[in-house]
């Protein structure tokens, strides 16, 4: 209850931050929001926001996205400080368990993307320097790659094999076990 | 946009996440193309992997076979197996990416590196022929991470016990000064071979025997010995661990249920043991049935890795998510020593070191 209290108070008394994509679409967000980007928190801390934070590498259609990932997370990261002190209270922790888990839903939904996009989330997050969204994205393509051959990865991720066929056998003769 | 257009610290970001357990991963990854061979291959991205993992993953376990100290990988690994000349040596303790094996009739004490194939022979001291005893290895670094200290500097400690007179005695070795200290001696009563692995917390070293007896520690600091109580439980094996949170830890068996206690200061600054948790076996895997005498062999809690052992084999549990592994007979497994570290592709080697007598 108080948690939820001072949250929407935060919220309320926040300021807006404007957000301009490489194609020049505006974004209102708060702050709290905002500042899940370690990048938009130091230009916000060195007073760089008026008028708006041009993000020239990031398109409007991820852009909404990565807004819609932060929004999340920074009500998340708000009810987690208002909760740290009713930790011992069941029933506080019965309602961060069930908040944690929609979390999990909204992050399992949140990646049901095609690969293009998953890349491009991958590239912003990196760029804003994001560590949750970073970490989310870059984990489902490590999880895709784990069991794959070198084949199998290039065609998945349509990437160039750039290696010279001696190069290529070489390495596999040096490191033979990781094949079988 | 092609996803071939990721910059490099994006590649990077998502490399870093293969997983530890399975090396093989950032292998092949090193055959996809130039830029991911070259990312992998920087000499700064093994230290961010290894501190982006926080803590070694297990990469196989060690045990002493008929046939000498065998190495069983969890992974695909380039391991190799002894040839001959290797049966003679026991494996004593395992830490820290390093392995203590023991040789009795050559008075010799051998620490090994199986990821770089590195070994150290330690000969000499009348005692290392002392048929009861037990060692443990571990970095002399202070304040070390052990994400990569295989070759930094190492101390063994070595414990035997002198029959008649039942002097328990402590030796320390230093890899740095290459040089036995004096020993640390206690006498206890009723005190007789300690053949456990030694379990290192904070600076000191226990070792027991079997339930019920008194665990022998050994504080490094101080170079003394003292005896202290189990936890009372009555019947079954016990196997010592560092807990999760650094206390001394101990499993013991009970019909189909694992118990863990913990060795915790009170507010009277009592240690006492605390239960702590009940792993029910039964509900997890069926390989206990009743009047199945059940054995704990080993234990790597950092990764949730049991070793057991049934009247229908050995088995490794994996705890939180149940998988069990059969890894052979019972009767081929009194002790297990789980290998816990990084194996990057920087790194060479890992076999075992062949014909070392």
């Amino acid at each position: 209850m108080a948690s939820a209290g001072s949250g929407d108070e935060k919220a309320a008394a926040a300021a807006m931050i404007t957000l301009i994509s490489s194609d020049n679409e505006k974004f209102e967000v708060t702050e709290a929001t905002a500042t899940l980007s370690q990048t938009i928190r130091h230009m916000i801390e060195d007073g760089c926001t008026d008028g708006g934070v041009p993000l020239p590498n990031v398109t409007s259609k991820i852009l909404a996205r990565v807004i819609e990932y932060c929004k999340k997370h920074a009500t998340a990261a708000a009810g987690e400080e208002g909760s740290s002190s009713s930790f011992s209270d069941a029933a506080f922790l019965e309602v961060d368990r069930a908040f944690l888990e929609e979390l999990e839903e909204f992050d399992d939904a949140f990646l049901e993307v095609d690969r293009a996009t998953l890349f491009d989330l991958i590239l912003a997050a990196n760029y804003l320097d994001i560590k949750g969204l970073l970490n989310l994205t870059c984990q489902k393509v490590a999880d895709s790659v784990k069991g794959k051959t070198p084949e199998q990865i290039r065609e998945m991720y349509n990437i160039v094999n750039d290696l010279t066929p001696e190069e290529e056998a070489e390495i596999r003769r040096e490191t033979q076990w990781a094949f079988e | 946009m092609a996803p071939s257009e990721l910059v490099d610290d994006a590649v990077a970001e998502i490399l870093l996440r293969l997983p530890p357990d399975e090396p093989a991963c950032l292998v092949r990854a090193t055959l996809v193309c130039k830029p991911w061979r070259r990312i992998v291959s920087d000499p700064s991205f093994p230290r961010r992997y290894r501190e982006f993992h926080r803590a070694p993953p297990l990469l196989g376990f060690l045990h002493n076979s008929s046939v000498g100290p065998r190495f069983t990988p969890t992974t695909a690994l380039p391991c190799t197996q002894p040839a001959h000349g290797y049966c003679q040596w026991r494996v004593v303790d395992c830490r820290h990416g390093r392995v203590l094996l023991h040789r009795w009739d050559k008075h010799s004490l051998l620490v090994w590196d199986p990821v770089s194939g590195g070994r150290r022979r330690l000969r000499g001291p009348e005692f290392l022929h002392h048929p009861f005893f037990s060692g443990a290895v571990l970095c002399a670094i202070d304040g070390c991470s052990h994400l990569d200290c295989h070759n930094g500097p190492f101390l063994v400690v070595f414990i035997d016990n002198v029959y008649p007179d039942r002097f328990t005695r402590a030796w320390v070795y230093s890899s740095e000064t290459a040089a036995w200290s004096a020993p640390a001696s206690a006498r206890f009563s009723g005190c007789s071979s300690y053949t456990n692995r030694g379990v290192l917390v904070r600076g000191e070293i226990y070792f027991t025997r079997k339930l019920g007896a008194r665990i022998l520690k050994y504080d490094l600091c101080n170079h003394c010995l003292a005896l202290i109580d189990p936890p009372p439980m009555s019947r079954g094996a016990t196997v010592l661990m560092p807990t999760a949170d650094g206390s001394l830890g101990l499993i013991g068996v009970k019909g189909s249920s694992l118990y863990l206690w913990s060795r915790k200061v009170n507010p009277n600054l009592i240690a006492e043991w605390l239960p702590y948790r009940v792993i029910e076996l039964q509900k997890l895997i069926c390989i206990y049935r009743p009047g199945t005498l059940l054995n704990v062999i080993g234990f790597a809690e950092d990764v949730g890795v049991i070793f057991v052992t049934t009247n229908i084999g050995a088995f490794i549990i994996e705890v939180n998510s149940g998988r069990v592994t059969k890894i052979g007979n019972s009767r081929d497994f009194n002790d297990v020593f789980p290998f816990l570290s990084f194996y990057t592709p920087d790194r060479g080697g890992l076999s075992l070191p062949a014909r070392f007598s």
